[in-house]
C-alpha cells in the first residue's frame, strides 16, 4: 500500500468513528416497542381526534409507541388487501361490515371470543344485529363491535309540508311522497337515490330487498336463485323511480359516494338515504336547513323493517407480535368511560352496539338522535337471512346488486334479462369463492 | 517478445468489456421489467385469491373472461375511450404546436399556460370536471340553461353516451398539451430554409404543412401517439373519480375493472388476466414503432 493510500485509509477510518460516535442513534435511549393501529378516518374530525387521544393515553401508560395509520371508506379494502399480500398487516385494526367474514377464512384474524365476553360483562349485551358481523357461524368471535354508522332517511320537512307529503314509513310511501312533491311543483327531482358503485347504492338496495323479504342465500348461507317475484318487485321499484316517476336527478346513476350528500346539503333534493354524516355537517356548521331536516329510520316493506348494516369492528391480526397489548388496547378504548367519551365526540354518528352504552342520555337529545340509536336494531348483514359469508360479501363488493338496476335503467334491459345476468353472477361467486 | 496470457486476452476483449458495460442495464431490465412481467403472467395463470395460495389453472382466467359480458363491455369502452381520446389529442396538440410556433407575442406565457392541464394532478382535473358536468349545479348545465339553450338539465354523467363523452373530454383536456409540446419541439427541428424555399416556389401554407411539417413530424408524431395510447389505455384516475365506471358499466375500462376484480372481488388471478389482455396489442405497437425507428436510423 502506498503512503498516500495508507494515509487516506486512516483519515477515512477516523471520520467513520467520529460519525458513529456523534450519531443520534447511539446517543438515544432504547426505543419503545411499537404497536401499529389502523383506523377509519371518519368524516367527524372530533371523533377521530378523541379516539387517537385515547389510544395515545393508553400507549403512554403501557410504555408503547403507537403507530396510527388511517384509511377511508374508499380505500379500506385496498389497504387491507395490499397488507395481506405483503405480510404488512398492523397489530390492531378496524374492519367494516364484510371484513371479519372475508379475513377470518384466510386465517388472518385471532380468536377474540374471551375479549368479546369480557366486553359484554362490562358494557352489557351486544345488539343481535352485530352478532352476524363479528361472530363466525361456529360461535367464535374474530372481531368485537366498535360502533354502527347507520344509514338513515333524510327528510326536508319544509318541502314535505309544502307538498302535503308525509314522512315515508314504507317504500311505497317513498315513491308516493316523491311523486307528490314533483306533481305539486315543489321540486322537480326530490328523491336522491343512486344505484351506483358505493354504499349509497348497494346498501339501500339491500334495505329495499330485505324489507321485501328477498335475498340470495338461504338460512344456511347457500346460494338460492333470485328469479322470483320478490326480486322482480324490488327491481321494478328501483327502476321505476327513474323510468316512470322520473323523480330522481337525471345524473344520479353516476353519483359517487358524496353525490347525494352534496345534493341534499345544497338543497337540490328533498330526501335521500345516507349515513348520518349529512346531519353532522348541518349541525356542526349550523346550516339554515338544519331546523327543517329530519333524520328518520328507513322505511319498511311487505316483510317488515330489515335494513343494511355498517358496523365497524376491532380485530387483532394473527401476524401480530403484540397480541396481549393489542387486546388490552381494544379493552381500553371499549371501556365504558372511553367509549362514552368517543361517542359524545361523534355528533351522533357512532352508535354503540353494547346495551349499557346505548342507554346513555346522550341519545335522547332529539328525535333524530333517537332514530339513529334505534336504527341498528333493524340491521341485516349481506346474505341475509343466512350468515355473512365471504361469498355474500363478494356479491356486495362486486356491485352485482346495483349493476342489476343499471342494466334496466341505463342499458334498457327488461327486468327478466337483468335478473338472469345477476343470478348467474351470484351463482358463479358462490361456486368459486375459496374454501381452502 | 512474449505472447500475452490467455486470461489477459480475455480481459481485454472488446466483447467482454461491452458486456460489463451493459450488465447494470441487464440487471435493471430483469429486475424491474422481466421479473414483474413474468410474475404477472404466472399469477394470471393461477386462481390466486387474496390471502390464499395460488394454484395453477392454465388459461382458465382468460377463457372465463371471454364469456364475461362485463369484460366484453369493458373492452369496447376501453377501445372507444382510448382511440377517441388520442385522436382528438393529436389534432388539438397539432393546433397548439402550430399556434405556439407562430405566436408573435407572449410566446413563453402561452406555452406555460397551455401546459397547465398537463401539470395539474389528475385527481384535481377529474374533480373539476366532475363539478362542471354535474346535472343540477354544474357549470355547463347552469350556463346552457342560463343562456336559454336547454330547458331541462342534461345528465352528462348519467347517460352512457354522454358519460363516455365526458370522461373522454376530461382525458383530452389533460393530455393534449403533451402532444403540443412534443410536436412543437419537432417543428423547431425542421430547417427553416425548407419553408423559405417552398414559399419562394409559391407553396400555400396548407401545402407547406402537408409537404414539409407533417413529414418532418412523422417520427415525433408516431412516438408521441404510441406513448399516449399506452397511457390512455391504462388511465384509471379520470374514469374512477368522474364516474367509477358508471352509470352501470357504461364507462368501465380495463384499469377500473382490474381494480374492481382485484381489490374488491379479491380475485387477483382474474384481475391480472384482465390487465394482460391488451398486452399483445401494445407489444405489436411497440414492435412496429421500434422497427420503424430503427429503419429511419
Amino acid at each position: 500500500m502506498t503512503l498516500l493510500a495508507r494515509g487516506l485509509s486512516i483519515v477515512l477510518a477516523a471520520l467513520l468513528l467520529l460519525a458513529g460516535a456523534g450519531s443520534p442513534a447511539l446517543a438515544q435511549p432504547a426505543q419503545k416497542p411499537k404497536i401499529r393501529v389502523w383506523l377509519l378516518r371518519t368524516y367527524v374530525p372530533d371523533a377521530n381526534r378523541a379516539l387517537e387521544d385515547s389510544i395515545k393515553r393508553w400507549a403512554t401508560s403501557k410504555n408503547l409507541d403507537p403507530v396510527i395509520e388511517y384509511f377511508t371508506f374508499d380505500d379500506i379494502e385496498t389497504k387491507y388487501v395490499a397488507a395481506i399480500e405483503t405480510n404488512a398487516l398492523p397489530d390492531v385494526g378496524q374492519l367494516q361490515t364484510i371484513g371479519p367474514a372475508r379475513y377470518r377464512g384466510m386465517g388472518r384474524l385471532l380468536d377474540l371470543t374471551d375479549l368479546a365476553n369480557e366486553l359484554v360483562r362490562v358494557n352489557g349485551p351486544m345488539l343481535e344485529s352485530a352478532l352476524p358481523v363479528v361472530r363466525a357461524p361456529d360461535g367464535r368471535f374474530h372481531a368485537v363491535p366498535f360502533n354502527y354508522i347507520t344509514d338513515m332517511q333524510f327528510i326536508r320537512t319544509d318541502l314535505f309540508r309544502k307538498a302535503g307529503a308525509k314522512v315515508p314509513t314504507t317504500w311505497e310511501e317513498v315513491r308516493e311522497a316523491a311523486r307528490l312533491i314533483k306533481a305539486k311543483g315543489v321540486m322537480e327531482y326530490p328523491l336522491g337515490q343512486s344505484w351506483n358503485r358505493s354504499a349509497d347504492g348497494y346498501g339501500v338496495f339491500q334495505a329495499l330487498l330485505y324489507s321485501h323479504g328477498g335475498g340470495w342465500a338461504d338460512e344456511q348461507g347457500n346460494y338460492t336463485s333470485i328469479m322470483n317475484d320478490t326480486w322482480r318487485a324490488v327491481v321494478r321499484w328501483a327502476s321505476e323511480i327513474y323510468l316512470k316517476d322520473k323523480t330522481v336527478p337525471p345524473d344520479a346513476m353516476s353519483w359517487t359516494g358524496f353525490g347525494n350528500n352534496e345534493a341534499f346539503l345544497t338543497g337540490k333534493i328533498a330526501f335521500t338515504f345516507n349515513g348520518p354524516s349529512i346531519y353532522y355537517v348541518l349541525e356542526k356548521e349550523r346550516r339554515p336547513i338544519l331546523k327543517d331536516t329530519l333524520m328518520a329510520i328507513k322505511p319498511a316493506g311487505p316483510a317488515g323493517r330489515n335494513h343494511d348494516v355498517l358496523l365497524l369492528s376491532w380485530t387483532v391480526f394473527s401476524s401480530s407480535k403484540q397480541v396481549d397489548a393489542a387486546k388490552d388496547l381494544i379493552r381500553f378504548v371499549m371501556s365504558t368511560d372511553e367509549a362514552k367519551k368517543y361517542m359524545q365526540q361523534s355528533w351522533g354518528q357512532m352508535v354503540p352496539a353494547f346495551e349499557r352504552l346505548r342507554q346513555d342520555p346522550y341519545w335522547q337529545k332529539n328525535e333524530s338522535y333517537r332514530a339513529v340509536l334505534e336504527a341498528p336494531k333493524y340491521a341485516r348483514t349481506p346474505g341475509w337471512p343466512g350468515p355473512l359469508t365471504a361469498a355474500a360479501a363478494e356479491v356486495v363488493a362486486t356491485h352485482v346488486l346495483t349493476d342489476l338496476c343499471a342494466r334496466v335503467i341505463v342499458d334498457g334491459w327488461d327486468i327478466e334479462k337483468a335478473l338472469e345476468e345477476a343470478d348467474k353472477r351470484i351463482k358463479d361467486i358462490y361456486a368459486n369463492v375459496p374454501s381452502r | 517478445m512474449t505472447k500475452p496470457s490467455a486470461w489477459r486476452r480475455v480481459l481485454v476483449a472488446d466483447a467482454l468489456v461491452g458486456y460489463l458495460f451493459v450488465l447494470p442495464l441487464i440487471v435493471l431490465v430483469l429486475g424491474l421489467v422481466a421479473y414483474p412481467l413474468g410474475n404477472a403472467v404466472w399469477i394470471s395463470l393461477t386462481d390466486k385469491y387474496v390471502g390464499y395460495a395460488a394454484r395453477f389453472v392454465g388459461l382458465a382466467n382468460y377463457v372465463t373472461l371471454t364469456r364475461d359480458p362485463i369484460f366484453h363491455k369493458v373492452i369496447r369502452n376501453s377501445a372507444v375511450f382510448t382511440l377517441a381520446s388520442v385522436a382528438v389529442k393529436v389534432v388539438l396538440g397539432m393546433l397548439m404546436a402550430l399556434a405556439l410556433q407562430r405566436a408573435l407575442v407572449a410566446r413563453s406565457f402561452l406555452r406555460a399556460a397551455l401546459l397547465v392541464p398537463w401539470v395539474i394532478p389528475t385527481v384535481i382535473t377529474a374533480l373539476t370536471w366532475h363539478w362542471m358536468f354535474n346535472a343540477l349545479w354544474g357549470f355547463i348545465n347552469v350556463t346552457l340553461q342560463g343562456v336559454g339553450l336547454v330547458r331541462e338539465p342534461i345528465a352528462w354523467l348519467g347517460q352512457p353516451a354522454t358519460a363516455m363523452a365526458a370522461v373522454i373530454t376530461a382525458n383530452i383536456w389533460r393530455g393534449f398539451p403533451f402532444f403540443g409540446v412534443c410536436l412543437l419541439a419537432g417543428m423547431q427541428a425542421i430547417p427553416r430554409d425548407l419553408y423559405e424555399a417552398a414559399a419562394v416556389d409559391g407553396a400555400s401554407p396548407a401545402q407547406r404543412f402537408w409537404h414539409i411539417t407533417l413529414p418532418g413530424l412523422r417520427l415525433v408524431l408516431l412516438v408521441t401517439t404510441l406513448i399516449s395510447l399506452i397511457f390512455t389505455l391504462n388511465d384509471f384516475n379520470i374514469v374512477y373519480v368522474l364516474t367509477r365506471g358508471g352509470p352501470g358499466t357504461a364507462t368501465h375500462v380495463l384499469a377500473t375493472y382490474t381494480y374492481e376484480v382485484g381489490f374488491q372481488a379479491l380475485r387477483w388471478g382474474k384481475a391480472v388476466a384482465v390487465s394482460m389482455y391488451p398486452l399483445p396489442v401494445i407489444a405489436v405497437m411497440i414492435v412496429i414503432v421500434t422497427r420503424y425507428l430503427t429503419r429511419e436510423d
